[in-house]
């Protein structure tokens, strides 16, 4: 857990289902408010996070959706881990919407998927900047 | 009927929802909204939700107050539901549950979770954590409700 001045972390593990929803856009969005986020911006973090959400659970590797949510006065970070081999990139799929794109390569400002350290799972990190 | 009892070892081993955040004031008011989160899914009713809110407020105030009296270190709240049966458990690495004659409370916090909660256990978990569980009964379900996938 980071204890660095001025970030916030916290680790959500939620079953998949309507409670990851429910909590993890509370969390996110408390965080958010809490690090000064702009309006603007929250309102991409709830967007993420629905989409992580409403996806992450397909691709989770025990049923149970795991996110690392990081704030700090200049943005705002999502890590989705303990996905299944691959399901990093799968996830990042699943946000392609007809007509306009990617979600989340179009609200996060830096998108990364692939292994997570030490290589037992995937994950994906959504990072969203406060200010551009 | 309430009771608090001493327990060597409490704790859910597959919760539903786990949250870990660093122990300071302003994460007290994140755990009790991720509570009302569940609360809106699990359909419970106003004033269940609402002892719930406040049992969990108390035990993560007592987390920031007492375990670390010199540092920030973690605190977590553990929730696992069972036939409409809530168990929670809030988890920190501190110093444990002792008596403290500079405490800056009144000391009304477990007794006022054992009013609100069907039953108060205080213990160690797996990990040498400090644990406080808490048993609510849901009441009746509202039509639909299911937590799993």
């Amino acid at each position: 857990m980071s204890e660095q001045a001025g970030t916030n972390e916290a680790i959500v593990r939620v079953r998949s289902g309507p409670l990851v929803g429910a909590v993890l856009g509370r969390v996110v969005g408390m965080l958010a408010a809490r690090a000064q986020c702009p309006i603007d911006r929250l309102d991409d973090a709830i967007l993420l996070t629905d989409a992580v959400a409403a996806h992450a659970p397909v691709h989770a590797l025990d049923h149970h959706v795991h996110v690392v949510v990081a704030a700090d006065d200049e943005h705002l970070e999502l890590r989705v881990g303990d996905l299944r081999p691959a399901g990093g990139r799968r996830l990042l799929a699943d946000g392609d919407l007809p007509g306009v794109g990617n979600v989340f390569d179009r609200v996060a400002d830096d998108v990364q998927a692939g292994p997570a350290p030490g290589g037992d799972s995937d994950e994906l990190i959504l990072r969203l900047n406060f200010r551009t | 009927m309430t009771e608090i009892a001493e327990s060597p070892r409490v704790g859910t081993e597959t919760p539903d929802l786990e949250i870990i955040l660093p122990a300071r004031a302003e994460n007290v008011a994140v755990v009790r909204h991720a509570v009302g989160g569940l609360g809106e899914v699990l359909d419970v009713d106003d004033q269940t939700l609402s002892d719930i809110k406040l049992a969990v407020t108390e035990a993560c105030t007592n987390v920031v107050v007492h375990a670390y009296p010199d540092s920030v270190g973690p605190m977590g709240l553990r929730a696992t539901v069972d036939d409409r049966r809530l168990d929670l458990v809030v988890i920190d690495r501190g110093r444990g549950i002792v008596p403290r004659a500079d405490s800056p409370g009144l000391g009304l916090g477990l007794p006022l979770i054992a009013t609100l909660a069907e039953s108060l256990e205080l213990g160690t978990g797996r990990d040498e954590e400090t644990e406080v569980r808490m048993v609510f009964d849901l009441g009746a379900p509202g039509p639909g409700e299911e937590l799993g996938a």
